[in-house]
């Protein structure tokens, strides 16, 4: 009888810890929301080298406050303004620089230059130089200030009405975007919706899959017509290597794999009767097997981003 | 020959008896720094934009790197003060000084990771001082084929801004020698005028007590200012009737006179306290932090300090 108590006392502490551990590894919803890190050019004076030091600061607030720092989707952002309120110059031996900065911090639509939220912070330095100076402002900024709190909570309300005010429209750019051919492009759009924004996550997930498919079909057209033109213009081992490596890149699902299969069975046939050897095609392993298909959705998406130019123009917000 | 001699021993003789009236007071300390129009003559002056006015300071340690002349006519000085027993601050070195400690301060890390801690007032402050600085021009005259050196050297009190001591002349024209050799001249030409008006202003602060300068502020988080009551007198009223009290002969000016800030010249302070102590600006308004510390006042304040001739003293806060 003890002993027995002595398991359900286990059993009911392994439970708890368990159902602890379960709510700690859950992602916050701010966790889930990213903001691109963005200080404009036009501020004024303002060092390259403090330039830099502020973004790194805006990085450090943003992930200390539990929201990612590197967007995928770089249209919301937090940026700063720094305003030089006071500037002194003393004759010493060495001459030193004050200044004092009013240092605005933002989250908003970079795109449309829209300010969801602000919060301003006052900061001193003093340096030998304007570079050493700024620093010395912007190394008194604290990442860790709890102000930044409800500033970064009410941009994050904001983000969240954006994509539910504007799903429709995403979603129709989307299907426009699919309708060019440009699928990567329209998977991204889609997938860059967070998922805290559960009502537009779930729309954009349901018409995903439908451009998912017209995306592998496409490619599966593209590649069965290129591997037909290397086989049918060499005709020779080295032909059916190249062409097999496109074939074994196509996807089971896409439409046209049968095609695909037919093609390698006949360059198979042609080989073994013109090179009397077996030519060993198999298709990548990795494609066929049953997959997250979100985990699918979001790659792609992902690469597309990835690989896109980093030179997005954004609006002032000032 | 004779003549430099004689006026070296006159110097030495002035000197001797400066050295001795020192031995308890707390010693002033003297360096020497070319003026800002040998700088900018000489092209030793940084500019700086300061939102829309030009700024020039001068760049003393370009001076001290670069220009040969200057180190020879500052060692000369130096050497002869020394040689009395006077030694000088070498201002290069001071400069040399304060980039290493700054360094220092930089990599000082404690054994938890703690950095040193450096208000940007602390860092504002570190600059190259001296309660008396020897403000030094020179220039060159040529007429024809001779050449002549005009030379001013001013004694400045750091806190007080008065010129203390002077020796300024221009030496006999020569066909022959360099410029070194006219500046060595010239150096030991006005010295010993310069200790003249040196000893006059040591001997008026024996006699009147030191001079110095004591300022008055409040912080803007303090709700009381110097214009409330207390005891049916203002605080600025209070203060003054303290500083009457304490100063020698009741000697102060009270310059400025704001509900915000108060300015205190030409305060003339004892060299010692009651039990013999020597004292300095700091020691003195030690006396006028209690005052206000206790009733009926009460009010917490900051002192801070510069050099031995000023004090500042903020109340409402520390």
């Amino acid at each position: 009888m003890k002993k027995l108590n002595i398991v359900l006392l286990l059993i009911f502490v392994m439970s708890i810890s368990f159902s602890q551990a379960q709510t700690a590894g859950k992602m916050s919803d701010k966790g889930r929301l990213a903001l691109a890190v963005w200080v404009p050019d036009q501020i004024e004076n303002m060092p390259v080298i403090a330039k830099k030091n502020l973004e790194n600061k805006l990085m450090q607030i943003v992930t200390a406050n539990g929201m990612g720092g590197d967007a995928m989707n770089s249209r919301f952002i937090i940026t700063a303004n720094v305003m030089v309120t006071t500037k002194d110059i003393t004759a010493t031996a060495p001459p030193m620089q004050a200044y004092t900065l009013d240092v605005t911090l933002y989250i908003g639509d970079g795109f449309e230059g829209k300010s969801f939220s602000s919060y301003t912070t006052t900061c001193k330095g003093v340096g030998e130089n304007e570079t050493k100076a700024y620093n010395a402002a912007l190394k008194a900024i604290k990442t860790s200030d709890p102000n930044y709190q409800s500033f970064i909570e009410k941009g994050k309300t904001k983000i969240i009405e954006y994509y539910n005010a504007q799903c429709d429209i995403i979603i129709k750019e989307a299907k426009t975007l699919a309708g060019q051919n440009k699928f990567d492009e329209a998977i991204w759009k889609l997938t860059a919706v967070p998922d805290v924004c559960t009502e537009c996550w779930n729309k954009c997930m349901a018409v995903v899959p439908a451009i998912f498919q017209q995306k592998i079909d496409f490619e599966c057209k593209t590649k069965l017509l290129e591997a037909n033109n290397l086989w049918n213009a060499g005709q020779s081992w080295d032909a059916a290597q190249s062409a097999g490596a496109i074939l074994a890149t196509i996807d089971p699902k896409s439409a046209c794999f049968n095609e695909s299969k037919a093609l390698s069975d006949k360059i198979a046939k042609r080989i073994k009767e013109v090179d009397k050897r077996e030519w060993d095609f198999k298709y990548d392993k990795e494609i066929g097997l049953e997959r997250d298909m979100i985990k699918a959705y979001r790659d792609v998406g992902v690469a597309y981003g990835n690989g896109q130019p980093q030179n997005v123009t954004y609006k002032s917000f000032w | 020959m004779k003549k430099v001699l004689n006026t070296v021993l006159i110097a030495a003789f002035m000197l001797l008896g400066l050295n001795s009236a020192f031995s308890q007071a707390k010693k002033p300390t003297i360096m020497i720094l070319p003026s800002d129009v040998w700088c900018n003559t000489n092209g030793y002056m940084i500019e700086y934009d300061n939102q829309g006015t030009k700024v020039k300071v001068s760049d003393y340690k370009k001076a001290f790197q670069e220009n040969a002349d200057l180190l020879l006519v500052i060692s000369k000085i130096n050497g002869l003060m020394a040689d009395r027993g006077f030694p000088l601050k070498n201002a290069e070195s001071v400069l040399k000084s304060l980039a290493s400690e700054s360094a220092e301060d930089a990599m000082l890390t404690s054994k938890e990771g703690a950095g040193v801690s450096e208000s940007p007032i602390d860092k504002l402050k570190k600059s190259a001082k001296a309660d008396i600085i020897m403000q030094l021009t020179w220039t060159v005259n040529t007429t024809g084929p001779k050449k002549s050196v005009t030379f001013n050297l001013q004694g400045l009190d750091s806190y007080t801004d008065k010129q203390i001591a002077t020796a300024a002349g221009t030496g006999a024209p020569s066909f022959s020698a360099e410029l070194p050799v006219l500046l060595e001249e010239a150096v030991l030409a006005h010295l010993d005028n310069f200790n003249n008006s040196l000893q006059t202003h040591f001997n008026d602060m024996f006699e009147n007590g030191r001079e110095i300068i004591v300022r008055i502020k409040k912080f803007d988080s303090w709700e009381n200012d110097l214009e409330t009551d207390y005891e049916g007198k203002e605080l600025s009223a209070q203060i003054e009737d303290w500083m009457a009290k304490n100063t020698v002969k009741g000697r102060f000016s009270t310059t400025d006179a704001t509900a915000d800030m108060m300015l205190f010249e030409q305060v003339r302070i004892p060299l010692y306290d009651e039990t013999g102590k020597a004292i300095d600006a700091r020691g003195f308004c030690k006396g006028l932090q209690n005052h206000l510390k206790n009733p009926p006042y009460g009010i917490v304040n900051k002192l801070m300090m510069k050099g031995l001739g000023q004090a500042t003293i903020v109340l409402g806060g520390k």
